[in-house]
């Protein structure tokens, strides 16, 4: 008996589990939404899982897990660049205010002079 | 089903809101030390789908907030004139007790002196020390007094330069006012421009405030009109009204008016407050109790005087001589008879010292000189000289002492609500810093699983292609 093309887990169903989780972490980035950030590691983490067993896809569903795949990628684009934003963001902050990469709860690395330079700013 | 357009577009809003709210972060941090500031929080609203089939169109700024509690600031600016009024009489109080010196330092040591050189007068009349010695604590107590007078006068002189100073600064900070007025009404009253002109109109109106006590009624379109006393306008929009200190007042002294209005009675808070009250209440209650001080001081050593006879045999002239019209204490000085001038020299000889003519050890006049010490002269017979001034001491350090408690009581409750302003207003450094950190370690968190995801992603788009 030939085996399903379109067999647990399918193409289609992974594609889009990444593209969901994708897109939620994208929305969170954007609206600064620190709870949805933490919950899309472990749904990453699921979605990743799901992909380590063979899949394969059907042909009715190739176009539609296309989609799926390039809204995915679209959405890994996306959380990349809004990710690099943020970073930049924070390190640049950071540096204003002379607190440096070693910043931690105590602030121990915190200069300063920082926060005196970019008073000036608004 | 989404186009391609409508999706890239929802994306570009999305990015842009998420840089905008980053950046009005790293503008609370940066403005934290920022005097006015008050921390601004991003609107985000959902932008609606273009159609039914559509999950949205994204995100977007709808606006950003200032963060600020309108019924803390208006209790702070009506806190800050009683502090700034107190802390103002507080300085130039102090700087009148260290003049008036501490007990046995100042005119109460001179009087003593002057008492004590008339005993040893009494007890060897025609001695010539004895006499130079009188003199010489006579001239003493004189210039006491006149420098006294000279230094009250300066201290009312220096409250007098800084109520003029203060309308100066007044007239600056309402103009200023003024024409942030103008500026937010040709802004978007929900702009950051709006936002920062109200910044700085805060610290305008709140340094205002510590001058003058003014009344601030809010504008629709953010700024604020000011009046000061009974309603006189200082500003109304984009026209201020500026004060002015004409020298019309008491003894040369300025005036404040407006519109020439005096106003000078109506102004009751903040630093020009305290300045008039220490010019015209404080200093000038000083001066009156020093010129009584004086004046009878004068009038009973001159009787005591007059009274006597002198070593020539006759009756003995003023003692003390005096300007009335240039105050008795700031005028009074030693008989030319008995001290001399520039050109001429002293008469010893003129101080009468006995009662009875032709009587060289005869000492009533010294002895009753030196009797003025206990003598109840003042306050109505129920004070001593040395009493009375005790007494002038005493006012001045109560009347600082009351001020700056005074001061420190309205200054805890300005403190209090400026706390509480600040919970509300101020910017946590590491409130903003924590919340940067925390995004930006989640988002880490998540991009450990970016590098296997898009691994993932080309491997299928291989299956499926």
């Amino acid at each position: 008996m030939q085996p399903s093309v379109d067999r647990e887990p399918g193409a289609h169903p992974v594609a889009v589990g990444l593209r969901t989780t994708l897109e939620r972490l994208a929305a969170a980035l954007t609206n600064v939404n620190l709870d949805t950030l933490l919950a899309c590691e472990g749904e990453m983490a699921s979605a990743l899982a799901a992909t380590n067993k063979p899949v394969e896809v059907a042909p009715e569903s190739r176009a539609a897990t296309a989609r799926e795949l390039l809204a995915a990628r679209a959405a890994l684009v996306r959380c990349s660049r809004l990710g690099a934003t943020l970073a930049d963001l924070t390190r640049l902050s950071l540096a204003s205010q002379g607190v440096g990469q070693t910043y931690g709860r105590r602030g121990e690395s915190r200069a300063t002079a920082g926060v005196h330079a970019l008073e000036a700013k608004g | 089903m989404p186009g391609l357009f409508a999706t890239l577009s929802a994306t570009a809003k999305a990015l842009e809101a998420q840089s905008y709210g980053l950046d009005v972060t790293g503008q609370n941090i940066a403005n934290v030390g920022t005097a006015g500031y008050a921390r601004r929080e991003v609107i985000l609203t959902t932008t609606a789908a273009p159609d039914p089939f559509s999950m949205g169109a994204g995100v977007q700024v709808s606006g950003v907030t200032a963060t600020r509690d309108r019924l803390l600031e208006r209790r702070l600016q009506l806190e800050k004139p009683s502090e700034t009024r107190e802390g103002a009489i507080a300085d130039a109080l102090g700087v009148v007790e260290t003049m008036i010196g501490t007990s046995g330092s100042s005119i109460d040591k001179q009087m003593s002196n002057f008492f004590d050189a008339a005993s040893r007068l009494s007890a060897d009349p025609t001695a010539a020390t004895a006499r130079q010695d009188f003199l010489l604590a006579a001239q003493n107590l004189a210039g006491s007094f006149r420098d006294m007078a000279s230094r009250l006068a300066s201290a009312q002189q220096a409250a007098d330069a800084r109520v003029r100073g203060n309308v100066d600064e007044i007239n600056g900070l309402t103009a200023q006012i003024a024409r942030m007025n103008n500026q937010l009404g040709q802004v978007d009253p929900n702009g950051p421009q709006a936002l920062t002109l109200k910044d700085q109109e805060k610290v305008a109106l709140d340094r205002l405030t510590a001058l003058i006590d003014v009344t601030a009624i809010e504008r629709a379109d953010g700024g604020v009109d000011l009046t000061v006393g009974n309603g006189h306008p200082l500003v109304i929009g984009s026209d201020s009204i500026a004060l002015s200190a004409p020298q019309t007042g008491i003894a040369g002294f300025v005036d404040v008016t407006t519109n020439g209005n005096s106003i000078l009675t109506e102004v009751t808070g903040g630093e020009i407050a305290g300045n008039i009250q220490v010019r015209d209440q404080f200093v000038k209650d000083y001066q009156t109790r020093l010129e009584a001080l004086a004046t009878q001081f004068v009038t009973s050593s001159n009787a005591v005087h007059t009274a006597g006879v002198d070593r020539e045999g006759h009756a003995g002239g003023a003692l003390f001589t005096t300007v009335p019209a240039s105050g008795i204490a700031a005028s009074m000085d030693v008989s030319t008879a008995i001290a001399g001038t520039a050109t001429t020299a002293a008469n010893l000889n003129k101080i009468a010292a006995g009662s009875i003519v032709g009587a060289p050890g005869d000492n009533q006049a010294a002895r009753d000189m030196a009797n003025l010490r206990d003598a109840l002269t003042m306050d109505s017979g129920r004070a001593t000289f040395s009493d009375s001034w005790g007494q002038l001491a005493y006012k001045v350090g109560n009347d600082t002492q009351a001020a700056k408690e005074e001061q420190a009581s309205r200054q805890a409750i300005v403190n209090q609500v400026q706390s509480l302003s600040d919970a509300v207003s101020g910017v946590s450094i590491d409130e903003e810093s924590m919340t940067m950190l925390k995004y930006q370690r989640a988002y880490e968190a998540n991009a450990q699983f970016f590098r296997a995801i898009d691994s993932t992603l080309t491997t299928l788009f291989s299956i499926v292609n």
